[in-house]
């Protein structure tokens, strides 16, 4: 499969030397402080002694996969990809291929199928609300506030196929308080990269004007909400304090600078002439998915080289209308669409289609990690520091099934990963999984998600 | 300045015998009889249902005050009393509301900002503050939303403000006492003043006016008197209420009637002070009805939130069983239901029986070819006249695909709107473990073959009751809300329904939805809780929270005019609830 990048980098190399040749390339945090670049100090903080920087990336795809082919065979320290994870096949040092798990909570959800499945997917949480929104915070949300990284956000979360995500909201800061994605390149890339190297002797724009002033707008607002809150009653106090509270919070990652790798560099985004990057544009059009999933991954890997978040997510949303026509395949064929294929796979003689889809996906898994693979970072490259999580919403398509989900774990998460495996899990659950995230990256206790639907961690 | 007598008031609300339904207005108070289940569960369900069981509840302050969601059993007649005030929680602004306010504060010239956050709805209403509070990443948003507005302003100054003069430090004082006024909805305080002076002071200094004024408008649209609907009150009326502010009044009269600030008129009726004066209001009402470009859609947004309908995506059913629910069909559903509701709503005519009864709506061929008609255009909107089977909001498609599965019809969802909405009976969530126990169906039952052997499962049958038998009336309309003549047995539909418990009115059995409608439709209680749903679409609340007392004279009048939409909005706005509110422990 051809490889095509959407990003082009100016490249390590060239980043650094820009960079080490001359004070007058600043790089700048979203609160638009203009600090002395921090390179050094990162390269040097493993032989310093200071525990290595770790990120935490979890991919979703959608629609489950072919769960009766998809597993590896061979004994777990010899396997054997399947056709659907062959292109995994280079990086197969590099993955823990997961099988058996479930995910729990998705059949005890009381919706349809893909919102049961897709609001508790990274959750593990019940829906006791009446609003079909899950009573807990998803891993990613958990694993960001426990290690309050020094990074610009907390984490960044873009949706591949459109951002109305409706049904396959997967990411929760807590109990029914879903967290927003973005996804259009053009309006991350402003967000993101607009002023983090800014060129003194360019005018700066509107925008980076804006942000540089940020500090100070801000504290307005805080101002504001200090003011109004004695002379209202005790619960719109509480409302406005817990709103003054989240001024702070975000005064200080706007604040915050992180510690840029090596390998960062403002990426140039380089989308096809007929990618039309308004809202509700080709960024929302399901079948220009190959489009946007490789500039969306170049975008995350770069903010993740650039420590712009050392947590972030990945998801494709669009599990109905898409056609895949990059792919040849003919869908939906005699079906009213790709959703209607899948419902009909227990009774398709030939599945060649939807191995293909799925198959896809995994392509798309290999080329995060191969970007993962070449970033230096630390003493290393982003994927030694970091661990990679992929599954698909479901597991089994037809049934829209939460049991035997195609999960494959990558990175070494700075050596407490150990890869090159299949973990069979028959009989575990995704909160198990999350369990074991936590324990992995020292985040403190490791219970996640409801208590009925977890065991505690897992032996990988 | 003018002050009112309240209690008068409420003593005689304009003449009107004060009627008063006393299992009406105990179900509208949460206080009804259907604690149909009990039981610890964690999640405060069965605390709900022992509470209001019992009337005596945890009290009118823990459910109106507790952020955290409480749902504690409604307020006695002791909270109340006096001149009838209620609690009015402070309420965010909707999306909705954003966008319409970002328009009318910058004559349309600006563009909202897209990162604006969704609003969540919780019990029934989109204003409700529960679940619309600010997270991080809701400030990261809001942060964005202001400086996408704040750009446009700075890129487009000159024709965005105008200064007599050249562009100075006066002109930007004169814009912040304007654009502050529009935006906080009152006059700034000096305080105010000083602190956008002061930014626009930093900003100018370094990049010139176009900055500073657009420094200034990314820190109002950020701020609390701007985001939140602030009620500070002046006047204490009596102990633990106080009356509402000219501005807070014109506040509430904007967003309950166009779900945006107050225009240039009510302004200026605020600063003369005549908003204390119901006749003033009363006026202000009729001519802010009369604005349907921005009425009809606010009311709208209240029957559609009412009916707990949020809009039904393709993808929400299954492509296999219903291939020809498409995006563009789904899009034609809710179409045609907004063609029917603001149909009523503008009519001679625009009552409660007719949204439950009406028969006349607007379809294209998409709907027409639904519904078995003839498209009265081949390529458009036409004016259509339906049978009775096709009479009344419950027979929407819209209506009645969001009340289904995704492949099945949904007697459970359709019986709770009735139930929750119409009849104005909370239900409890289900116990945490009824999705963990839920019993064996055969394959191919049907709906009703299915309710018998729930109703009859462990304890599912004591709150299923309530909900289910009403549902099965619905059974004539498929998940798509298409009407069918078979059920999935291959047998002929069974469309008897039966409410069970609730106002004698409507208790019994009934033969599919005209015939319900009908009988809603009558019901002198289904109208007391329309009044009721309205107010706490008002405010913002809860069923739980309403208080009787505030409630009971709207409700009372709107019964007494006929279940007139339009006259309700009027009663309820020279209420006293609506022009006080109860203060607890500042």
């Amino acid at each position: 499969m051809q490889r095509r990048r959407t990003t082009r980098s100016n490249g390590p190399s060239e980043g650094r030397s820009r960079r080490g040749v001359s004070r007058r390339n600043l790089l700048r945090g979203a609160g638009g402080i203009a600090v002395a670049l921090p390179f050094l100090e990162s390269m040097n903080r493993a032989q310093a002694g200071g525990a290595p920087l770790v990120r935490y990336l979890q991919f979703m795809h959608v629609e489950g996969t072919l769960v009766n082919e998809w597993a590896p065979s061979g004994s777990p320290d010899q396997m054997v990809l399947s056709s659907i994870l062959s292109p995994l096949e280079s990086h197969k040092g590099d993955i823990v291929v997961v099988s058996g798990l479930e995910n729990a909570a998705g059949g005890q959800f009381g919706e349809n199928g893909h919102i049961s499945n897709g609001h508790t997917i990274f959750t593990s949480a019940r829906n006791t609300g009446n609003n079909a929104m899950p009573d807990g915070p998803s891993i990613d949300q958990v694993i960001a506030e426990r290690m309050a990284a020094p990074t610009p956000h907390r984490s960044l979360q873009f949706a591949i196929g459109g951002g109305n995500l409706g049904e396959y909201q997967a990411l929760y800061a807590g109990a029914a308080d879903p967290v927003p994605s973005d996804t259009v390149p053009t309006q991350i890339f402003a967000a993101l990269f607009s002023d983090l190297e800014v060129d003194p002797d360019l005018p700066a724009t509107t925008i980076q004007r804006l942000h540089a002033r940020r500090q100070s707008v801000l504290d307005t607002v805080l101002g504001s909400l200090e003011g109004l809150a004695p002379k209202v009653s005790a619960a719109d106090r509480i409302t406005l304090e817990n709103h003054a509270d989240k001024i702070r919070e975000l005064e200080l990652q706007l604040a915050n600078e992180g510690e840029a790798g090596a390998g960062c560099t403002t990426p140039v985004l380089d989308l096809p002439a007929d990618y039309d990057t308004s809202e509700y544009g080709s960024a929302w059009d399901a079948n220009r998915d190959d489009v946007s999933s490789r500039v969306l991954i170049d975008l995350m890997v770069m903010a993740l080289a650039c420590d712009l978040t050392r947590v972030g997510t990945l998801q494709y949303t669009n599990y109905d209308g898409p056609t895949f026509p990059w792919l040849g395949q003919g869908i939906p064929g005699a079906y009213t669409g790709w959703h209607a294929m899948v419902h009909d796979i227990p009774n398709m003689g030939d599945v060649s289609v939807p191995r293909a889809v799925y198959t896809w996906y995994m392509g798309e898994l290999a080329y995060l990690i191969d970007q993962l693979a070449a970033m230096p970072d630390q003493d290393g490259t982003l994927l030694d520091n970091m661990l990679l999580y992929s599954t698909a919403e479901m597991g089994d398509p037809a049934a829209h099934g939460g049991w035997s989900l195609p999960i494959v774990l990558a990175g070494r998460a700075a050596g407490a990963l150990e890869t090159g495996r299949h973990s069979p899990q028959d009989g575990r659950t995704t909160g198990d999984l999350y369990a074991t995230f936590i324990s992995m990256l020292g985040l403190g206790d490791t219970t996640f998600g409801a208590a009925e639907f977890t065991t505690g961690p897992l032996t990988l | 300045m003018p002050r009112v007598q309240f209690a008068d008031d409420r003593m005689a609300p304009r003449g009107t015998p004060l009627l008063v339904f006393a299992t009406v207005l105990g179900s509208l108070t949460g206080l009804g009889p259907f604690a149909c289940y009990t039981g610890a569960n964690g999640d405060g369900a069965g605390d709900d249902a022992a509470d209001s069981a019992d009337g005596t509840g945890a009290g009118a302050t823990d459910g109106a005050t507790d952020g955290g969601g409480s749902t504690d059993g409604g307020p006695g007649a002791a909270e109340c009393g006096g001149v009838g005030s209620g609690y009015a929680p402070m309420r965010r602004l909707t999306a909705v509301q954003y966008r319409n306010t970002i328009d009318a504060l910058f004559g349309g010239a600006v563009a909202p900002g897209d990162s604006f956050p969704t609003t969540s709805i919780h019990k029934n209403y989109s204003n409700n503050p529960v679940l619309n509070v600010v997270s991080l990443p809701a400030a990261m948003d809001l942060l964005q939303a202001a400086e996408d507005v704040a750009t446009q302003v700075i890129d487009d100054v000159d024709t965005i403000v105008t200064c007599p003069g050249a562009q100075d430090q006066s002109c930007a004082s004169a814009f912040i006492d304007d654009f502050g006024a529009r935006a906080f909805r009152r006059p700034l305080e000096p305080d105010e003043r000083a602190a956008l002076l002061s930014l626009y002071d930093g900003a100018s200094a370094t990049d010139g006016f176009a900055d500073g004024i657009g420094t200034v408008v990314a820190a109002v649209l950020q701020s609390p008197q701007f985001l939140y609907l602030v009620e500070q009150g002046g006047e204490t009326i009596e102990p633990g209420v106080v009356a509402l502010g000219d501005y807070e009044i014109a506040t509430r009269l904007s967003y309950l009637l166009w779900d945006s600030m107050p225009d240039a008129a009510l302004f200026e009726a605020a600063a003369a002070g005549e908003l204390q004066d119901p006749d003033a209001i009363e006026a202000q009402v009729v001519r802010m009805l009369g604005d349907v470009e921005q009425s009809g859609p606010a009311l709208e947004r209240f029957v559609r939130e009412w009916n707990h309908y949020d809009g039904v995506a393709a993808y929400d059913k299954d492509a296999v069983a219903y291939p020809q629910f498409t995006t563009e069909l789904a899009a034609a559903m809710d179409e045609e239901l907004s063609r029917f509701i603001r149909g009523v709503l503008r009519s001679d005519e625009p009552t409660l029986e007719r949204l439950l009864t009406a028969t006349e709506t607007e379809i294209d061929p998409q709907m027409a070819a639904l519904f078995g008609v003839p498209a009265p255009s081949p390529d458009g909107w036409g004016a259509a006249t339906l049978d009775a089977n096709r009479g009344g909001l419950l027979t929407r498609p819209a209506i009645l695909a969001e009340h289904s599965h995704a492949n099945n019809t949904g007697p459970i969802f359709r019986g709770e709107l009735v139930r929750t909405q119409l009849l104005c009976e909370p239900m409890p969530p289900p116990p945490a473990d009824a999705m963990a126990n839920t019993p064996a169906y055969p394959d191919g039952a049907t709906e009703r073959q299915r309710s018998e052997i729930l109703m009859n499962h462990m304890g599912c049958g004591g709150c299923h009751a309530l909900m289910n038998p009403i549902g099965l009336g619905f059974e004539d309309y498929d998940a798509i809300g298409a009407w069918r003549e078979l059920d999935v047995d291959g047998g002929p539909i069974d469309n008897q329904g039966e409410i069970v418990g609730g106002p004698e009115a409507v208790t019994g059995e009934f033969h599919g939805v005209a015939e319900l409608q009908a009988k809603l439709a009558a019901s002198d209680e289904v109208t007391a809780c329309f009044a009721s749903q309205l107010y706490q679409y008002t405010f913002g609340l809860e069923a739980a929270q309403v208080l009787e007392c505030a409630v009971e004279p709207v409700a009372a009048e709107f019964v007494a005019a006929g279940g007139d939409v339009r006259a309700l909005v009027v009663a309820l706005a020279r209420s006293n609830a609506f022009r006080t509110r109860i203060v607890e422990d500042q």
